[in-house]
Order: structure tokens, then sequence, then C-alpha cells
């Protein structure tokens, strides 16, 4: 169905089943207009308990209400940490090092927890972290047709374009590229679908959990979870023989060495990049190369003036603008 | 005359076997020490070196373990994977509460693997290492003393039983 939203009115179990039964409790209890547009919750240690919705954020007391005072406000206690690790790990924080290390921990389904404590480092990196106290759980939800609008844009006689998404923060730029990854796996009318690899750096495209992706991504796609971009492009290149790689975030200098080489593979790269417009990529050192050497053919600049995910601009590679009217 | 000697025997054999079955108790214990040693050698490596998660891996040892102490991990696996609300802790005591009857351990025992249990939510795989080696050289010396006693107590059952049988005959003959 075109268009389609994750119903948004009930907490997904798999993240009410990480908390601990009093919080939960707190959670089933809050207004349903917060629910639905719930994107955060956050737990601090020591510190009131706030849920983050529609880009507000809210201190909620003990019985659910929106708490004007975080004096009003539930109180997390150690406790409630050393049982949310426990919940989240299943018991297994041995066996939870390398998620740790990464600051996040994916829940069934693809929520996303991120971590914060104290970082122990070894040779100047970090090794693991202790005396964890801050929790982020992530409501990310999948929005089926996000990318219908800019389909057109990326395909060009039958052949995906080499496209760079550029957007604000939180502005759908990776449920853009979910969508589009659904779209160019299974195929749409007019197009058949392509072998698709996704690069999942931070487990946010595919959202996978224990390796299998919890998000629709597509019937033809592969996906590497949790994998630098550099050497994950590389190993899809070798085993996987996509005909086009999806990865967000293009940032280091790595990243766009491969992007390079997949593109002397004669694969197609879709990825993305902070900015508010195509001026932002110019500024910036490491796409200086990429955009001299004009290897994206199709630029999508996404923003706010419709609401979050209104893709405002479309350039072409020669950064002649396509279409300027923000559709959502 | 020979009917007295064979009631005698008689008598003496079963004093003494008597005594022998009280003292094997305390082999039973030593094997169950044995068993616990032997199960966490195993959990050790489930859980440092293929990561896998606690509750599948303390159902996997007991189902690897005879006996109770095999028991004891299934049944702190299964409350893990099934109860909400369980701790580590919980499922930990009440499995070993629920075995304990069924088991031959001392007090010192119980509260050794009980401890051990508070160990196993909390830690990294660091701090797991020396957790499995303090817990795996306390078993030892428990299992020393228990096999001591198990010996000291054999012997003496034995006389008691030879002492007192041959009491008896003389009584009664």
């Amino acid at each position: 169905m075109e268009g389609m939203k994750e119903p948004r009115g009930v907490l997904p179990e798999a993240v009410l089943d990480a908390l601990p039964d009093h919080i939960q409790a707190i959670l089933r209890k809050i207004p349903a207009t917060l629910a639905e547009g719930l994107e955060e919750i956050r737990i601090r240690e020591n510190r009131p308990l706030m849920v983050s919705s529609l880009g507000r954020d809210y201190f909620l007391s003990g019985n659910g209400e929106i708490a004007s005072h975080p004096s009003q406000a539930y109180w997390a206690t150690r406790a409630d940490s050393q049982r949310i690790l426990q919940l989240i790990s299943n018991f297994s924080i041995y066996a939870m090092e390398e998620e740790i290390r990464n600051g996040y921990v994916t829940l069934k389904g693809g929520f996303r927890v991120g971590l914060a404590g104290k970082a122990v480092l070894e040779d100047g990196k970090v090794k693991t972290l202790k005396y964890i106290n801050s929790f982020n759980i992530r409501i990310s939800r999948e929005v089926i047709g996000a990318a219908r609008k800019v389909l057109p844009y990326i395909i060009k006689n039958r052949e995906v374009c080499h496209t760079l998404v550029i957007s604000p923060p939180q502005m759908g730029k990776t449920t853009m590229l979910r969508d589009i990854a659904r779209n160019l796996s299974d195929g749409f009318s007019g197009f058949p679908g392509i072998k698709t690899a996704i690069v999942d750096e931070r487990s946010e495209i595919a959202g996978c959990y224990k390796g299998v992706p919890q998000m629709r991504i597509g019937l033809q796609t592969d996906v590497l979870d949790a994998c630098p971009k550099a050497v994950g492009i590389m190993m899809l290149i070798r085993s996987m023989s996509p005909r086009v790689i999806i990865t967000d975030e293009l940032g280091r200098d790595e990243d766009v060495e491969a992007v390079e080489e997949a593109l002397n593979a004669g694969i197609k790269i879709i990825s993305s990049a902070h900015g508010k417009d195509i001026e932002d990529l110019f500024n910036r050192p490491i796409f200086s190369d990429l955009m001299r050497k004009k290897i994206f053919e199709r630029f999508l600049v996404l923003g706010n003036s419709l609401g979050v995910g209104t893709l405002e601009k479309v350039y072409d590679g020669q950064f002649n603008i396509l279409s300027k009217n923000p559709v959502r | 005359m020979i009917l007295k000697i064979i009631s005698s025997a008689a008598i003496i054999a079963s004093a003494t076997a008597l005594g022998v079955q009280y003292a094997s108790r305390y082999g039973l214990r030593a094997k169950e020490i044995r068993a616990f040693q032997s199960a966490l050698v195993q959990l050790e490596s489930e859980i440092l070196y293929y990561d896998t998660l606690l509750p599948d891996a303390l159902m996997e040892i007991g189902a690897l373990t005879e006996g109770e102490v095999g028991k004891f991990f299934t049944e702190a696996g299964r409350r893990l994977k099934s109860k909400r609300g369980q701790t580590i802790d919980d499922a930990w005591r009440k499995a070993l509460d629920h075995s304990r009857q069924n088991l031959n351990l001392t007090q010192e025992d119980y509260e050794l693997i009980l401890d051990f249990g508070g160990q196993l939510g909390l830690s990294d795989k660091e701090g797991l290492r020396k957790y499995f080696q303090l817990i795996q050289s306390r078993l030892k010396n428990q299992e020393a003393k228990a096999e001591e006693e198990r010996n000291r107590y054999e012997k003496m059952a034995k006389s008691l039983g030879l002492l007192g049988g041959l009491a008896i005959a003389i009584i009664l003959l």
C-alpha cells in the first residue's frame, strides 16, 4: 500500500520487553498523542524519565502523564539500569561486547538502544563501556512508499543513477534509503527488481536483529550489518554481486575510495550525506573529490518545508536543478 | 554351633553394611560437587568462547549433565527463558532451592554455588573469567573435604558396624 505508515498507536512489544515492569507500566499509560509520535525513550540513572515525540521532549511521571516539572517525574534508579542491561542482553552482557563497544544494542524488531557510560580504553580505542547508566531507545518506523516520489528521478533508461541524498539530521534520510532499497529490490511498474545490497554500519537501515533484517528492505537484498562502510562495500563487491549498494552517511576518506571502487566495478551507489543543500557538500573536503569528478548523477535534498521527509529539490550530475517544488 | 557362627556372621555383615550405607552419603556429595565442577567448565566454555546466550547455555549444560545437578541447570535456564520479571539471581536461587532436597550439599556448598549465580548476571568476560576460576578452586577444596570425610566415615562406619555386630552377636548368642 503506497504511503502507508506503520500503525503508531501501539508501542512495540519488543521495546516494552526491554524495560523493567514498572517503567513498562508508565509507558503503557501515556496519552495516545504522545504514543503515536513517539521517537525516543530516554532512561538516565538518577534523573527523570523522558520521552521524545514529534520533535519535542517530555518528562514522564509515575502514572504516565506528562510532568510539567522534572521534580514530578519518575526518576530512574541504578536497579533500573541493571535490569535494562539484563533485559536487552538476554542476561548475557558478556555476549554483547561488540555492541557495547559500538555504543548500541539492537532489539528484536530493529529498535536501537543507545548506551552511555564510562569508556574503557585500550591502545587509544574504546574497548568497552563500564557503568552504563543512560539508555536511548529509538522507535524507528518504516514508511512504506517514502521513496515513491523520488523513484522517477533516480531511474534513467531502466538504470539506477548514482544518487546522493542530502539532508539535515532527523529529516527522514534513513527512511528514504530504506524504501529506495525495497523498491529497487522488489521492483515496481516499469522496473524489474535488481540485486540490492546494503552496508548498514549503524544498523539503522535494515534494523537487523541477530543479523536478520527486521525492516522491509526488499526480496533481493543482502545486508552487511554493523560493518564499516569501506570494508563492507569491498566485501559485497566480491561476494554478493549486487547491482546497487546502498549505504548511509558517507563521511570518511575510505568511504569515498570504496565508492569509487564500486563505480569501477559497474555497481551503482546510493548513499547520503548531512547537509541542508548541495552547496554544503562543496564546502566539505571529503566531498570535494566526489563533486569535482561528478560521480553522483542525482542529488536528492530532503527537508522540513511540508513536514519531515519533504523532497525539497533534485539536482542532476551537472548540478542543474531538475525539481525545485517541495513534494511530500 | 555352626548356626551360631552363621548368624553372627550375618549380623556382623548387615551391621557393617548399614554403616557403609550411611557413609556413602558422603560419597554422593563428592560426586555431586564433581558434577558441578564439570558442568561449570562447560558453561565457561559456552559463555566465554561461543558467546552463547545464558538461558540457552544453562539448558544445554543441563541436558549434558546427569542427575539432579543436570536438572538444576536445566531448571535455571528454563526459568530465565520463560518467566518475565526473573533476574538471574532469582532464577538461579529458585532452581537451586528446588534441587537442594535431592542433593547432598552442605550449607557451605550451597552458599558457594548461590554466590556464583549472582555474579553471572553482572560481569563482563574478564570478570567472569575470574569468577569461574574462583568457584572452581573453591569447589576443588569442597570436593577434597568431601572425599576426606567420606573416607573417614567409611572407615568409622565399617569399624562400628563390625564391633556393633560382634557385640550383638556376643550378647544374643
